[in-house]
């Protein structure tokens, strides 16, 4: 299943990351966040978007203030 | 008719009115205090006899009297009524008959001749109707009979012009409605011809079709045969209920579970649906959205049909090291449009 693959991945649900500094400013670079949400880019059409490949991670990000982003998993690294 | 209509009798000085019988005789004359002042009476050919003192030349059939040759003045002939005869001949010939000097076929109490030509009814226009209504049907006997009527019952006389114009009148109308008869008959032989024409046709397309028809039968029946409620037929006939309900599971549930998906958590649903957890809360999923979350169930969002978050979402408990708020720190949910009093996304939850 997808949430087995997701579950093999490097961070998991309710993980602190940091957003690393070569990432998009519209990502926060050098914030931190918590993890609350993985999908698996199953599609062409996200893949262009956010310019990753396919069956790449997107990791659903909650800030401090409350605010949430979807950021690649390349763009992510552990505290 | 009276042609020769008598209003009044000019007998200078004085003015006379004329009662006149049904032939139109002047039988009596009545002065301007309408007392009688002379009276007359005819026998049938228009001899009279007279009393009174004033004496009228406007007499039989209210033609004159003319009393030097004892002869009435016809507007087209003289007639003597002493042999009941016209003194010429009947200026249209045989029109009227063969003999060209009889006064009205010799039946002067029926028939007048107020214009010397020909005899018509002397008993007013309901005689006269009925004169030409026996005239009429008997010519148009006769014609359609084809001179059947007239062998058997005589040659039909014609003693007046009104009987003899019906006569025609019912021969014309027999030959006017033969003519239409047959010209419907003959409308309804070409009818017939064309019936029999597309008779025939339908014949043949009937039988050309009875091939097509056993090409259906055939063509039916092995849709029939590879249907596969068919089949499962044929399978319930072969092995039973178990084969049947193995033929549900490879069939039937594919099918609807493409059509219809009420679990949001394997893709996109088909119908708007609550997702509740075990504490009780609800989560609205929406008509082609779907949930992920992890296998806990402490982490959910709502996303749409392409993956995207919505921004609806129960989360789990952040770190403190991202989150102060004491409320994050706590299992809580997130909705769009929807935040605490002081403006906070994180929104309690039963947990």
């Amino acid at each position: 299943m997808a949430s087995d693959k997701i579950l093999d991945s490097n961070f998991n649900w309710g993980d602190t990351v940091r957003i690393k500094s070569n990432a998009p400013k519209r990502y926060k670079p050098g914030s931190l966040g918590s993890i609350c949400g993985i999908r698996i880019i199953d599609s062409v059409e996200v893949a262009k978007h956010f310019d990753q490949l396919l069956n790449s991670k997107l990791y659903l990000i909650e800030f401090g203030d409350g605010h949430a982003l979807e950021i690649p998993q390349s763009f992510l690294t552990t505290i | 008719m009276i042609v020769v209509d008598l209003l009044h009798v000019n007998l200078f000085p004085k003015i006379y009115s004329p009662i006149r019988n049904h032939r139109g005789d002047v039988t009596l004359l009545l002065d301007d205090k309408e007392q009688a002042v002379s009276t007359y009476r005819y026998d049938a050919f228009g001899g009279f006899s007279h009393t009174g003192t004033i004496k009228s030349p406007w007499l039989f059939s209210s033609q004159k009297y003319d009393d030097l040759t004892k002869n009435y003045h016809f507007i087209n002939r003289e007639y003597d009524p002493s042999s009941g005869r016209w003194l010429t001949p009947d200026p249209l010939g045989f029109e009227d008959g063969c003999n060209l000097y009889a006064y009205v076929h010799n039946n002067p109490l029926i028939y007048i001749d107020p214009y010397g030509l020909w005899g018509e009814s002397a008993n007013g226009y309901w005689n006269q109707a009925k004169e030409f209504g026996h005239g009429f049907s008997r010519g148009f006997v006769d014609d359609a009979s084809f001179g059947a009527t007239s062998c058997a019952l005589g040659e039909h006389q014609t003693p007046t012009f009104n009987s003899k114009a019906a006569y025609y009148t019912g021969t014309g109308c027999s030959l006017a409605t033969g003519l239409v008869y047959g010209g419907t008959w003959a409308k309804g032989v070409l009818y017939g011809g064309k019936a029999l024409n597309y008779g025939c046709k339908a014949l043949k397309t009937a039988f050309q079709s009875t091939k097509s028809v056993g090409q259906t039968i055939k063509a039916v029946k092995s849709a029939v045969t590879h249907t596969p409620a068919t089949k499962l037929f044929q399978k319930v006939h072969n092995g039973g209920v178990s084969a049947v309900k193995n033929e549900l599971k490879n069939v039937v549930p594919q099918n609807i579970e493409k059509q219809v998906n009420l679990n949001p958590f394997k893709g996109n649903i088909s119908h708007d649906v609550m997702v509740v957890d075990y504490k009780g809360n609800v989560i609205t999923v929406n008509k082609g959205q779907h949930l992920t979350g992890s296998p806990d169930g402490k982490w959910i969002q709502v996303r749409d049909g392409l993956g995207n978050p919505t921004g609806l979402r129960k989360d789990g408990r952040h770190s403190l090291h991202t989150h102060f708020d004491p409320r994050s720190l706590e299992p809580h949910a997130h909705v769009p449009t929807h935040t605490n009093l002081d403006g906070t996304p994180w929104l309690p939850i039963k947990y």
